[in-house]
C-alpha cells in the first residue's frame, strides 16, 4: 500500500475541508489588524481549528454542470462525528432516485491508515475503497480527492501577500499557501483570501505545476449557526475545463449526540435509516 | 561443366513448361499448407496473448484460478501483502448482444473506484469522465463501450444496450464511451467495461472475481512479491505474470494446434510425390540425353548433381512461392482457427495481421526444397547409374526390372509391418512427433510396394477394362502396366492424398459413433438447454432462477442443473461436470466401465466421491480406488474414484461430481446446461415451445430435444475437424495435380504410339477414350491403395494420435462407405483432369506423331 498516499488521501471525512476547517468564530482574529503586521501562518491555524463541534449534520444540494453544459443535481445528508484528527463521516444520497440510498463511510484517524467504504443499494453490496490519486475528480464533481480530504496545516507554508478584494462583503488578507514538499500536494500553489472579520475562506485560486489555474473556490452567505460560521453556498470551478460544482446547504445542526453506531458498516448498510 | 548442365536444365524446362510449372505448383501447394498452418498458429496465440495482455494494462502480476473464480477474500489477502501496490479485481465475461446481428460483447469489470493506473481506457472526449459517475456505480445497468463498438451501433452516451445476461436479457445504459486504444482494442474494439461488482451481480458471479490484476512497487523485485503472494494464498489460486499465461493458452489450444500441424505435413508429403513423378518421367523421358552425357564424359556425379540440381532450384523456387501463397492462406486459417478458439476454449483473440516470421519461412523453404531433394534422389540416382550403352537401346525394360523387384516388395513390406508393429506394441508416451514417424514409416513402406501394386492391379482389372471398353480400355491398362514408374508416382500422390481423406474420415467416423453411444447411453434426457450455439460458452452463465422457472412448467418430471467448467489440476487443468446426481442416476443405467455402480448410486449423490472419464484415467493413470484431490478457493477437496465412465466432453479429461458438492468448494452457482426430464406422455415438441416461450426475449438460450442435441453435437464435431476437411480438399486437389502431370507426359512418351493407333484407323474419340480410362484406372488403383495406406494410418490416429492429443481411446473403424463414396468422386477428378491431356492427344498431327522420335 502507498503509505504516502494514505497519509496525504485523507478520506472524505470532510467534504468541504478547505472551505470548512474555517467554521469558528475566534474572536482573536477579529482583533488581527494590519497594523499588527498579521501573521499568515497564525491566521491559517485559527482558520483551521476554528470547528469544534463534536459532531455535525448537514443536508446538501450539489449542483455539477460538466463541459458540455449539462447539469446534474443530487441532494445527500451528511454527519460527521469527532474533530480534525480523528473524526468519522457518513454521506447518504437522497436524491435523485437512482443514487437513493448509496453510503459513503470514512474514517479517519491519525497515524492510522485511512479506511472507506462504499454501499449501493441496487446490489445491497459494501466495498471497501481504495486510496485514491490526489487529482483525481471525486464522482464527476470539481472536488478532487484531495480537495475533500481533511488538509494538514503543516504540509503548507504560508505567505501574507497583503490585503485582498472585498469577497461576499468582507475585507480579506490575501495568503500564499506552498506545498512544503511536492508530494504533499497535487497544487503547486494555493491563494486564500481569509475574511479579515471572521477566521473563513471566502475565496481560494489553486495553481498547477504549470502554475495554471485549475481550480476557483468561491464561499457565500454566510451565517453563524450554533457558535459556528458556516457558509451556505460554496462553489467549485475548473476553468480550464468549464465545469462547476456548486454546494447549497439546506440546513446543518451541530452537536445533536450523533451516536458511534451510527458510523459503521452495518449502519452503512440500512439504506432506509436516514 | 556445371554451367552446361545448367544450360540443359533450363532447355529442359523450356520444352517443357507445364510439366515443370506443375511440378512447382505442387511443391508450393504443400509448402503453402504448411506455412500458412504454422503461422496461423503462431498468430492466434499471438493475438491470444496480446488480449491477455492489453486486459492486464499494467498489471506486473495476475492472481488467477481456473474459470469459477475465487472469492473476494483473495482481494483483502493480495493488497494487504507488502510489496503490492495496487490490486485490481476484475471480471470477464463474453456476453451476447441482443442487436439483431448477436454479436458478441467482451464485458470487462473493473472497480472503477479503484485506481485507473493499471487499466488503460481512455475516454473518448479528451480526458472527460463519464458523465455521472456516481450513477454509473449506483446502477447495475451501466456500462462504457468502445469507440468502435459505439459506432457500429450508432450508440452515444444515454442510450441503451441491449444484453443477455444469467438474469435474462438487461437493457443497460451507456454511460461513457472511451477510445479505441489500450483495451479499446482487444476483441476488434468489441469491448465494455463496467463496475466490478455490477458486472458480479448480473452475470451471476456471486462473490468471486476472475482475476486481480496488480502492480508491484517499483523498488521490490516482481518474483519476490510472487513468491509472497503464493505463500499466503490458498492452494489452487495462482500468481503468474501476465505473458507467461500465454503458456496455458498454448497448453489449451495444443490438441487444436498438434492436430493441424500433424496434417499439414500430408499436403507437404503430397507436393513431394508431385515432384517424384515429374523427376521420374523426366529422367525416363532424357535416357537418351544422358546416355550421350555420358558417352561425352560427364560423370557419374555430375549427372546426378544435375538432375539435384534441378529439383533444389525448382523446390526453391516453388517453396518461395508456397511461403508467399501460405501467408495469404493464414489469414483464412486464423481465422478458422479464432473462431474454433472462441468456441470450443472460449478464448478471446485480437484480430492481427498473420505475423510473418522469418524462421518459419526460413523452415518452410528449407522444408520444401529438402522434400525436392529427397523426391528426386531415387531418379537422379538412377540416372546416373545408366549404363551410357544400354541408354542409348533399350532402357525401358531394365527400368522395369529395377522397380519390380522383389528386394524392393520385400522391403516395403518390412516397413509397413514394422510401422504397424510400433504402433501396436510401442507405449504412447512418447511425444506425438515422434510417434508421427510411425506413420511416415508405414507411408514410405507403401510407396515402395507401389509399384508392385499398381502392376497387381492393373493385370487384375485388365479382363474387366476388356469386357466394358474394349481394346481401349486394354490399352489403357497396358500402358500403365508398361510404365510403372510413372503409374506408380502418380497413384502415391492419390494413395497419400487419399489416405489422408479415408484416415481422417475414419477418425471422424469413429469418433462419432463413440460420441453417439455414449450420449445414447448417457445423454438420455428429454430436452436440453445450454447457453450457447457452441460447445459452451466460459463466460455466459444461467442462473438456477431459470431452471427453477422451467420446472414449474406443467409436464416437467425432473430437471438437472448441470455446470461444465475447467479447474487447475496438477500442472494442467481438467474439466469437471457437476451435475445433480440423484437425477442423472435415475435415468442412466449400467454407465460405469469400471467400478462399483451400486455403490456409486450411493455415494455420488451424497458427494462422497466422483467419477472420472477414461481419458482422465489414462492420461493421469489413476483410476478406481485412488483418491483425487483438487485445490478448491474453499481448500483442498479430497474424494475416492469411485468409477470410470466413457465420456468425450473435454480431451483434457473429465471428472463427475455432485452439484452440491461442487457448490459448496468452489462457490459457484452458475448453470451451463439444464436437463430436462419429462412425465410419460409429455409432447416434448410442445414443451419446447412452451421453454421457448418462456425464455423468448429474456434469456439466450439454446433449446433441444433430444434428437436435435445430439445433431448439435455431431455438427459440433464436424466443426472442430472443419480445417482437416479443407486440408483434406487441399491434398485431393495436389493428388489431381499428378493425374494432369502424368498423363501430359503419357501423352508426350506416346506420341508415336497415338499416331500409328490413328494411322490404322483409330478414331479420335477412341484415343480419347484410351487417355481418359488411363486416368480412371490411375484413379481406381490410387483409391484401392489409397484404402489399404488409410487403413494403416486410421490404426495410426486410433491407437496413437488420438491417445497422445485427447486421452481418447477410439476403435478402430473402416470407413467403408466413404471409401465407395469418394471412388466415383475421384474417378470424376481424375477424367476431369485428363480431359486437357485427352485433348492434346487428339490433337496430334498422325504424320509428326508417327515421325517423332
Amino acid at each position: 500500500m502507498n503509505k504516502t498516499a494514505s497519509r496525504r488521501l485523507k478520506p472524505l471525512a470532510f467534504w468541504f475541508a478547505l472551505v470548512l476547517a474555517a467554521q469558528l468564530a475566534v474572536p482573536s482574529l477579529q482583533a488581527v489588524s494590519f497594523s499588527a503586521a498579521p501573521d499568515a501562518r497564525q491566521i491559517m491555524e485559527m482558520v483551521y481549528h476554528q470547528d469544534t463541534s463534536r459532531d455535525a449534520t448537514w443536508r446538501v444540494v450539489m449542483e455539477t454542470v460538466d463541459k458540455k453544459g449539462v447539469t446534474r443535481q443530487k441532494k445527500f445528508l451528511f454527519r460527521k462525528l469527532g474533530s480534525l484528527g480523528d473524526s468519522k463521516t457518513l454521506v447518504r444520497f437522497t436524491d435523485p432516485a437512482e443514487v437513493r440510498g448509496v453510503g459513503l463511510l470514512s474514517y479517519n484517524q491519525k497515524g492510522a491508515s485511512d479506511r472507506q467504504w462504499m454501499y449501493t443499494p441496487a446490489i445491497q453490496r459494501t466495498r471497501r475503497i481504495a486510496p485514491q490519486e490526489r487529482s483525481r475528480r471525486f464522482l464527476g464533481t470539481d472536488f478532487t480527492h484531495e480537495d475533500m480530504a481533511e488538509r494538514v496545516l503543516d504540509d503548507f507554508a504560508y505567505r501574507m501577500l497583503g490585503e485582498g478584494e472585498v469577497v461576499d462583503g468582507h475585507k480579506t488578507y490575501k495568503i500564499e499557501a506552498k506545498p512544503v514538499a511536492p508530494d504533499r500536494s497535487q497544487y503547486k500553489l494555493i491563494h486564500l483570501w481569509v475574511a479579515q472579520d471572521l477566521p473563513y475562506t471566502l475565496h481560494a485560486e489553486m495553481f498547477d505545476q504549470n502554475g495554471q489555474k485549475v481550480r476557483v473556490l468561491q464561499a457565500s452567505n454566510l451565517e453563524k449557526i450554533a457558535g459556528v460560521w458556516v457558509a451556505k453556498r460554496m462553489e467549485v470551478s475548473s476553468p480550464s475545463e468549464n465545469t462547476k460544482t456548486t454546494l447549497v446547504i439546506q440546513e446543518v445542526r451541530f452537536n445533536t449526540g450523533l451516536k458511534e453506531d451510527l458510523f459503521t458498516q452495518q449502519a452503512l448498510e440500512k439504506a432506509e435509516a436516514f | 561443366m556445371l554451367s552446361i548442365l545448367s544450360y540443359i536444365t533450363l532447355q529442359q524446362w523450356r520444352l517443357h513448361k507445364l510439366r515443370t510449372a506443375l511440378t512447382v505448383l505442387g511443391i508450393a501447394l504443400g509448402v503453402s499448407v504448411f506455412f500458412a498452418v504454422r503461422t496461423a498458429n503462431l498468430t492466434l496465440l499471438s493475438s491470444l496473448r496480446t488480449t491477455i495482455e492489453r486486459l492486464a494494462g499494467k498489471a506486473t502480476l495476475q492472481v488467477v484460478a481456473g474459470e469459477a473464480g475465487f472469492p473476494e477474500g483473495v482481494w483483502d489477502q493480495v493488497r494487504d501483502t507488502p510489496g503490492v501496490k495496487i490490486a485490481e479485481p476484475v471480471i470477464e465475461v463474453l456476453a451476447h448482444t441482443a442487436f439483431p446481428d448477436e454479436g458478441n460483447l467482451m464485458v470487462v469489470g473493473v472497480d472503477m473506484l479503484g485506481d485507473r493506473e493499471l487499466h488503460e481506457y481512455e475516454f473518448d472526449e479528451s480526458r472527460s469522465e463519464v458523465g455521472d459517475p456516481l450513477v454509473a456505480l449506483a446502477q447495475p445497468d451501466s456500462i462504457l463501450v468502445s469507440r468502435v463498438f459505439a459506432e457500429k451501433h450508432g450508440l452515444k452516451e444515454g442510450d441503451k444496450l441491449p444484453l443477455f445476461t444469467s438474469q435474462g436479457r438487461k437493457e443497460f445504459i451507456v454511460r461513457g464511451v472511451f477510445k479505441p486504444s489500450g483495451m479499446g482494442e482487444v476483441f476488434g474494439g468489441q469491448i465494455a467495461v463496467m463496475d466490478v461488482f455490477n458486472a458480479q451481480f448480473v452475470f451471476n458471479r456471486g462473490r468471486n472475481f476472475d482475476r486481480i490484476d496488480l502492480m508491484t512497487e517499483p523498488d521490490v523485485p516482481v518474483e519476490e512479491v510472487q513468491q509472497r503472494l503464493r505463500g499466503q494464498l490458498p492452494a489452487g489460486v495462482e500468481v503468474t505474470r501476465p505473458s507467461s499465461r500465454g503458456q496455458s493458452l498454448e497448453n489449451a489450444t495444443a490438441a487444436m494446434s498438434q492436430g493441424m500441424l500433424v496434417t499439414s505435413f500430408i499436403a507437404l508429403l503430397v507436393g513431394t510425390f508431385i515432384i517424384f513423378n515429374s523427376f521420374s518421367i523426366s529422367v525416363n523421358q532424357r535416357w537418351k540425353e544422358i546416355g550421350v552425357l555420358r558417352a561425352l564424359g560427364v560423370e557419374r556425379p555430375n549427372i546426378q548433381r544435375m538432375f539435384l540440381g534441378e529439383a533444389l532450384v525448382m523446390g526453391g523456387i516453388g517453396s518461395v512461392a508456397g511461403v508467399a501463397i501460405g501467408y495469404y492462406l493464414a489469414v483464412g486459417a486464423t481465422k478458422v482457427m479464432g473462431n474454433m478458439a472462441a468456441s470450443i476454449y472460449g478464448l478471446v483473440s485480437t484480430p492481427e495481421p498473420p505475423i510473418f516470421r522469418l524462421d518459419y519461412a526460413v523452415a518452410a523453404l528449407i522444408l520444401g526444397m529438402v522434400a525436392s531433394l529427397v523426391a528426386a534422389w531415387l531418379p537422379a540416382r538412377a540416372a546416373s547409374q545408366l549404363n551410357p550403352a544400354l541408354a542409348l537401346h533399350n532402357i525401358e525394360t531394365r527400368q522395369r526390372e529395377a522397380v519390380l523387384g522383389w528386394g524392393r516388395v520385400a522391403t516395403g513390406l518390412a516397413m509397413v509391418m514394422t510401422g504397424l508393429a510400433l504402433v501396436r506394441f510401442l507405449t504412447p508416451k512418447v511425444g506425438l512427433m515422434f510417434q508421427f514417424a510411425y506413420s511416415v514409416l508405414m507411408t514410405f513402406g507403401l510407396v515402395v510396394l507401389l509399384p508392385k501394386l499398381s502392376e497387381w492391379m492393373g493385370r487384375a482389372m485388365r479382363p474387366a477394362m476388356d469386357r466394358l471398353f474394349g481394346s481401349e480400355g486394354v490399352l489403357a491398362v497396358d500402358t500403365m502396366i508398361q510404365a510403372p514408374r510413372r503409374t506408380s508416382a502418380t497413384v502415391g500422390a492419390l494413395m497419400v492424398g487419399l489416405m489422408f481423406v479415408f484416415s481422417t474420415g475414419a477418425y471422424i467416423e469413429s469418433t462419432e459413433g463413440r460420441v453417439l453411444s455414449t450420449m445414447n447411453r448417457i445423454v438420455n434426457s428429454d430436452l436440453f438447454v445450454t447457453t450457447s450455439q457452441l460447445a459452451r460458452s466460459r463466460t455466459y452463465h444461467f442462473s438456477e432462477a431459470l431452471g427453477q422457472r422451467i420446472a414449474e412448467l406443467p409436464g416437467v418430471k425432473r430437471l438437472e442443473n448441470v455446470r461444465f467448467t475447467s479447474v487447475p489440476y496438477g500442472n494442467d487443468s481438467v474439466a469437471i461436470i457437476a451435475i445433480e446426481m440423484d437425477g442423472w442416476f435415475a435415468r442412466v443405467k449400467d454407465v460405469l466401465d469400471e467400478g462399483d455402480e451400486p455403490k456409486a448410486r450411493e455415494l455420488m449423490p451424497k458427494g462422497e466421491g466422483v467419477l472420472i472419464a477414461h481419458n482422465f484415467s489414462s492420461r493421469w493413470g489413476i483410476g478406481v480406488g485412488h483418491r483425487i484431490r483438487f485445490e478448491t478457493p474453499s481448500g483442498p477437496l479430497e474424494r475416492p474414484i469411485l468409477g470410470v465412465i466413457e465420456d468425450y466432453s473435454s480431451e483434457k479429461g473429465t471428472v463427475f461430481m455432485d452439484r452440491a458438492l461442487y457448490k459448496r468448494y468452489w462457490k459457484d452457482s452458475a448453470v451451463d446446461f439444464i436437463d430436462i426430464n419429462l412425465m410419460p406422455g409429455t409432447d416434448r415438441a410442445a414443451f419446447k415451445q412452451a421453454v421457448q416461450r418462456l425464455t423468448a426475449g429474456e434469456q439466450r438460450a439454446f433449446i433441444y430435444t433430444n434428437e436435435e442435441y445430439k445433431r448439435w453435437v455431431m455438427e459440433l464435431i464436424n466443426g472442430f475437424f472443419m480445417l482437416n476437411y479443407m486440408q483434406m480438399i487441399v491434398a485431393v486437389f495436389v493428388a489431381a495435380l499428378g493425374i494432369i502431370n502424368t498423363l501430359i507426359i503419357s501423352v508426350s512418351e506416346r506420341r508415336r504410339e497415338i499416331g500409328v493407333i490413328r494411322a490404322l484407323g483409330g478414331l479420335r474419340g477412341q484415343i480419347r477414350k484410351m487417355v481418359l480410362l488411363e486416368a480412371v484406372a490411375m484413379a481406381i488403383i490410387g483409391v484401392v491403395a489409397g484404402a489399404i495406406a488409410g487403413a494403416c494410418n486410421t490404426y495410426f490416429l486410433v491407437r496413437t494420435a488420438a491417445v497422445i492429443i485427447a486421452g481418447y481411446s477410439i476403435p478402430f473403424h473402416f470407413p467403408v462407405t466413404l471409401i465407395l463414396v469418394t471412388l466415383p468422386i475421384v474417378i470424376a477428378i481424375a477424367l476431369a483432369a485428363a480431359w486437357w491431356p485427352a485433348r492434346r492427344a487428339v490433337r496430334l498431327r498422325v504424320v509428326e506423331a508417327i515421325g517423332y522420335e
